[in-house]
């Protein structure tokens, strides 16, 4: 089936990243293959949380936070731009996001993130108080608060649809998309790319997009990404509640979400702390469930009541310093990385622009040094922190210093 | 309406009698039966309207399935009355559609 295909570009990986590029690829004219091991958000995409954050993460990195905010916001307008010309919705909506603090050292280190994001020129950042955030969010348990940051162009939206909306409109300009086509191995001749080996055959191509985040590091060498696992969950449909998406570290681990879909269901999610051997195992254990429940019981105690549909497990990717891999890969001509380090609905959009820029322009509009994915090649092997939950991956990035340590 | 005098399950015991709020009528019940029996035996049949075509919806399966019977229970949205035992004093509501939340945080038990 497979045999004798051939595109100018193929994409490997159909969540919201390749489906995105498959589009912005497409809409420069170019004949562009989408390989998905699965179905279209299937991995990761289809089962995160939904929330559009910019400039997220704790750490004080100047040029990160100042970079990450750019990047962001260039992406937040091309979900704008999306709303207004697909045909399909993704629910994007603008409710701002609170990150919150539980104690009052953490509010110390909120009001010390703000000022250096203040001083960078970030004027919507916010500190809210213990007082303000519970009017933002009337239904927090009110001892889990001790104030938050806020950002009112933070928002939410259906991972699942944005996904499927990019996929429609880019089979609409001529791209295929073939779902269930495994990817191998990309097929690499004298440092230049050829095309991608599938089951039944080769796919040629000048140019591959590997966006396939947590997988990447499987089919490119030198990538480095860290597969963490995360749960989440989704709730009975319910009347509209305040609406605002939320992050906060509760008993160690992150919880975050809230994102309501339009039909009511509200999805929260969490860290998934039972750790099988395999970080790529995306079964999900009653224990997790249990434990998370727990959580979002405390942060919502008028959730108590509510009833879960649905709960699974998801694998997302962190680069081991906290930036996104996005470019050429150095050594192999025409292969292009694009994994976005964890919240990927915050890049998705304009990850697949950048994508299209380089590969049809040769240069792009943001400027993608600081996202090398070939700026761990050569350097130490680094020690993972383990095991691979959020929280220790969080402190690992933050902690720069300490990196490159025995 | 209520059976008191079965002819196979025989007679209805004899239990405290107690007092809920539906849509600010009072409504008499029995300790230990659920809401909508309480309600249903009062005469009322229509316990919430669908959200999308408004359309009226009682008891269907009476096992808490089918979630046809939801109601607001005390200003929480989406009960299933049919397994829910009624409370002195509950305050209940005729829920339209999804309901709304009135709840702010749950009291202590």
């Amino acid at each position: 089936m497979a045999k004798n295909k051939q595109a100018d570009v193929v994409v490997i990986g159909g969540g919201a990243v390749g489906t995105s590029a498959a589009y912005h690829l497409a809409a420069r004219g170019m004949s562009v293959i989408l390989c998905e091991a699965r179905n279209i958000a299937s991995g990761a995409s289809g089962r995160c949380g939904g929330q559009v954050i910019h400039a997220f993460a704790r750490d004080v990195n100047i040029d990160k936070i100042d970079y990450r905010l750019k990047v962001t916001r260039a992406n937040t307008e091309i979900y704008k731009e999306y709303q207004k010309s697909f045909e399909l919705d993704f629910e994007f909506r603008q409710v701002g996001l609170l990150d919150i603090s539980i104690t009052e050292e953490e509010f110390g280190e909120l009001e010390r993130l703000i000022e250096i994001q203040r001083s960078l020129g970030d004027d919507e950042i916010k500190l809210l108080t213990k007082k303000e955030t519970l009017e933002v969010m009337p239904n927090l348990n009110p001892d889990m608060v001790s104030g938050s940051r806020w950002r009112e162009s933070d928002g939410n939206l259906n991972p699942y649809k944005l996904c499927w909306a990019q996929a429609v409109e880019a089979q609409k300009l001529g791209a295929e998309i073939l779902t269930h086509t495994k990817v191998e191995d990309i097929v690499i001749e004298k440092n230049r790319v050829k095309g991608v080996r599938v089951k039944d055959g080769i796919i040629e191509s000048e140019y591959v997009v590997n966006a396939t985040n947590a997988w990447s590091s499987s089919l490119t060498k030198g990538m480095e990404v860290i597969p963490v696992r995360e749960m989440a969950m989704v709730t009975e449909r319910l009347p509209e509640l305040p609406p605002q998406a939320f992050e906060m570290l509760c008993f160690g681990d992150y919880a975050y979400g809230a994102t309501q879909t339009a039909s009511g269901n509200y999805n929260l999610g969490g860290p998934a702390p039972n750790y099988p051997p395999d970080p790529y195992d995306e079964r999900i254990y009653p224990e997790e469930v249990l434990r998370v429940m727990s959580y979002i019981n405390t942060i919502f105690p008028s959730l108590e009541e509510v009833s879960v549909i649905r709960s699974w497990v998801g694998i997302m990717a962190l680069t081991p310093d906290g930036m996104a891999s996005i470019g050429p890969m150095p050594g192999v001509e025409g292969l292009f990385i694009a994994v976005p380090d964890g919240a990927g609905m915050s890049y998705a959009g304009i990850t697949g622009k950048i994508t299209a820029e380089y590969i049809c322009d040769g240069k792009t509009s943001i400027p993608i040094d600081l996202l090398n994915p070939g700026r761990f090649i050569g350097k130490p092997k680094m020690k993972w922190p383990k095991p691979y939950d959020i929280t220790s991956c969080h402190k690992f990035i933050c902690d720069e210093e300490s990196r490159y340590k025995k | 309406m209520r059976v008191y005098d079965h002819p196979i399950l025989g007679k209805l015991p004899d239990r405290k009698e107690i007092t809920i709020l539906v849509d600010g009528k009072k409504i008499k019940a029995y300790e230990d039966e659920t809401i909508a029996t309480a309600i249903l035996a009062s005469g009322i049949k229509t316990l919430r309207y669908t959200s999308e075509k408004h359309e009226p919806r009682g008891i269907f399966c009476a096992i808490g399935q089918c979630t046809d019977c939801v109601m607001e229970v005390n200003g929480q949205p989406n009960v299933r009355t049919c397994i829910t035992p009624v409370e002195e004093n509950m305050v209940i509501a005729t829920q339209q559609g999804l309901g709304t939340w009135r709840k702010v945080s749950s009291k202590k038990k």
